[in-house]
């Protein structure tokens, strides 16, 4: 084997070399974790920002729906409405030939 | 070795020994004298748990329709330390947050790390806030539970306080079902503090809050609503509620009260108006009462409906005390003394009942006791014993007085009559439910209890169908659906202990159509005036509500009444148009 001083420290280095860039491989590893994690942070932070205003869009919804609601504007507007008497009921068929004629409720 | 090594070097040396043997005791004692304790204090300033709140269960109507759901809202708080113009940001935020600016500053000022500038804000606000870029301005997400219909069914959902604890009606009596469980997340944080998320550790993921299906309708409900609150205001009454039940099986499909809340801005009303008066007051309910004795009678044949009584022309003493009718009878038919509501002679039939009988069938009918309805604050109302009854009290407790019910009471009593003679437990809550749809918990229908017998309750529907036709609740009439049912005017105690004649208790309790009822409608309404017979002020309540009621369930009139119809304006003209021809 050969022993001189050159092949001494070339080995040293390489060995230094080796070890900085395992350490170095390590330290870009572990910052890529943290980013990927902040990034699925940021995704889920998105993602739940959506869902919370899904869910007040559909409690105006609900709210513009809600009976009482309805009727307050009806009023509002002087617009009064009554449940339909029986002669007032059309029924639509919903299949065949007479699918597109009136049929009295009666 | 140490040849050439001066003096001076040795003593450097020396000394270099000296401290790294002082470093290595130290060492030691850092890492197995205080080891365990540096490390938990280390663990604690990196390792962060987050809470992660439960979902609260929504509240369905028995339609699936939600009556009340939960919101994710932004809570704005300030880490004082970190907001430099104190001043600047309190007079921003001041006018954002609608709050003086006096107290946000007091609040900028205090030497803490964390205090809450407005909770649960609006949308819009948030984003106001936001739009300031103050620094160490933050904001947090919290649920709020919101209900769409706001006042509709208020007394029976109830409310939850900012942390999300049921504190009233139904969110209280299931707090436990509905809040769910909370969870949370172990992970690590930076040295600014910040959750590092790719270094979770741990995640206890939390339960959501199981939803419940009630058995209201709120179409019904709305209606019923509507009506008791035009009942309420026209009459100018103290308070006011209804109660719409299915007899046969006891779900109520409406509960209302008058004066109420807006579930939603809670603090903005009385705590007086939060008291669900259908079952928490009692009070003496007058001749709706008499259809106990008269089903008593009836029932141990004592009378029958045709035996004629003597009215004695509107005054009637009895052991020193003087009893009216409000309008003078001669003789009358059993039937006809509870058509025209005659105290005079519902006191001469329950005679012929006598104390014990009565009371059996006062305390058959479930008075004294509560109904067991799932909604918190059921009061029992008073029965008394008959060995405790003085010379009085036979007529008294007859004809509705010396006795307290509450309106749920009345509601199940008529129920019994509309069923075919059985008591039935109500119900407002059908099933609780995970969110998967999975039925936890089903609160069916009870075997409901015989009382009286089926012909006995048909002959009291003939009897109560008079009522309406032709007696007390005329105003309750609706044509071609036949309702029947019994008014109530009970004369209130004053706080010296004798009887009011100013203040009354008005009540009607109804069912339709009386031949195969599908729904027993109970109105009260507190202290009413000008007017207070029940027939005058809560039967124009039951035949709106009714009216439109059988519209909702398709059934139609068994007569059609075309000239009592409402027309819309068109064909009321082409109408007119084909008569003037």
């Amino acid at each position: 084997m050969d022993k001189t001083p050159n092949n001494y420290c070339s080995k040293v280095l390489a060995a230094i070399f080796a070890v900085t860039f395992v350490a170095v491989m390590y330290v870009n590893q572990q910052a890529l974790i943290y980013q990927m994690g902040l990034k699925v942070k940021q995704n889920n932070d998105v993602y739940t920002k959506l869902v919370d205003h899904n869910k007040i869009l559909v409690y105006n919804v609900l709210n513009l729906r809600s009976p009482v609601n309805l009727e307050r504007k009806l009023l509002a507007k002087e617009v009064e409405l009554s449940m339909p008497s029986k002669w007032q009921v059309v029924k639509l068929a919903k299949k065949g030939p007479l699918a597109n004629l009136f049929v009295s409720g009666r | 070795m140490y040849k050439g090594v001066t003096p001076r070097i040795r003593k450097v040396l020396y000394a270099l020994i000296i401290a790294f043997a002082l470093l290595g005791v130290r060492l030691v004692f850092v890492q197995v004298g205080a080891g365990k304790s540096l490390s938990d204090i280390a663990s604690s300033q990196h390792r962060l748990a987050v809470s992660i709140l439960p979902k609260r269960g929504i509240i369905y109507d028995r339609n699936l329709k939600e009556l009340a759901i939960t919101i994710n809202l932004n809570s704005v708080f300030a880490e004082p330390f970190r907001v430099k113009d104190k001043e600047l940001a309190s007079y921003k935020l001041a006018g954002v947050l609608g709050v003086s600016r006096d107290e946000i500053y007091k609040k900028l000022r205090q030497e803490k790390g964390f205090v809450w500038l407005g909770r649960k804000v609006s949308p819009d606000i948030a984003r106001a806030v936001r739009a300031l870029d103050i620094k160490g301005i933050e904001f947090i997400k919290e649920p709020q539970r919101v209900y769409p219909n706001g006042v509709l069914a208020s007394h029976v959902m109830g409310f939850t306080d900012t942390d999300n604890n049921g504190l009233e009606g139904l969110e209280l009596r299931f707090d436990k079902y509905l809040k769910g469980v909370m969870g949370y997340r172990y992970a690590i944080r930076d040295a600014k503090q910040r959750e590092v998320p790719a270094y979770e550790y741990k995640e206890i993921q939390p339960t959501d809050g199981d939803s419940m299906v009630l058995t209201i309708d709120s179409m019904i409900q709305s209606i019923a609503e509507r009506e008791l609150e035009n009942g309420f205001k026209k009459y100018r009454a103290k308070g006011a509620c209804i109660i719409v039940m299915d007899p046969f099986t006891g779900d109520i499909l409406a509960l209302a009260n008058r004066p109420s809340y807006d579930p939603n801005n809670v603090n903005t009303s009385p705590i007086d108006f939060r008291r669900n008066r259908a079952i928490c007051d009692f009070f003496e309910p007058g001749s709706s009462f008499k259809i106990i004795a008269a089903s008593g009678l009836l029932e141990e044949k004592v009378v029958k409906p045709s035996d004629r009584f003597f009215c004695e022309n509107g005054e009637y003493k009895w052991y020193g005390h003087t009893y009216h009718d409000h309008t003078p009878h001669g003789w009358l038919a059993f039937r006809d003394v509870i058509k025209f509501s005659s105290n005079i002679g519902t006191m001469k039939a329950a005679q012929k009942l006598g104390p014990d009988r009565l009371y059996k069938y006062v305390k058959k009918f479930g008075f004294g006791e509560k109904t067991g309805i799932e909604l918190p604050g059921e009061v029992n109302g008073i029965t008394t014993h008959p060995g405790t009854w003085s010379k009085l009290s036979l007529c008294s407790i007859s004809m509705g007085h010396e006795v307290t019910v509450t309106a749920l009471q009345l509601a199940c009593a008529m129920s019994a009559l509309a069923n075919g003679g059985n008591l039935v437990k109500p119900r407002i809550v059908d099933r609780i439910q995970d969110n998967s749809g999975h039925v936890i918990q089903e609160f069916e229908s009870k075997k409901p209890q015989r009382v009286i017998s089926e012909e006995t309750a048909q002959e009291m529907r003939n009897i109560l169908r008079g009522v309406v036709d032709s007696g007390t609740a005329e105003l309750a009439e609706v044509k071609g659906y036949f309702p029947g049912g019994k008014t109530g005017t009970g004369q209130k105690v004053e706080p010296n202990g004798t009887y009011s004649h100013s203040k009354f208790t008005a009540s009607f309790i109804g069912f339709v159509p009386y031949d195969n009822p599908k729904l027993v409608i109970a109105i009260i309404m507190d202290e009413p005036r000008p007017m207070y017979y029940g027939g005058v002020v809560c039967a124009p309540v039951f035949k709106k509500v009714t009216a439109e009621l059988m519209s909702y369930y398709k059934i139609w009139p068994a007569r059609l009444q075309t000239d009592n119809v409402s027309l819309s304006p068109s064909l009321k003209g082409k109408r007119e148009a084909k008569k003037n021809n």
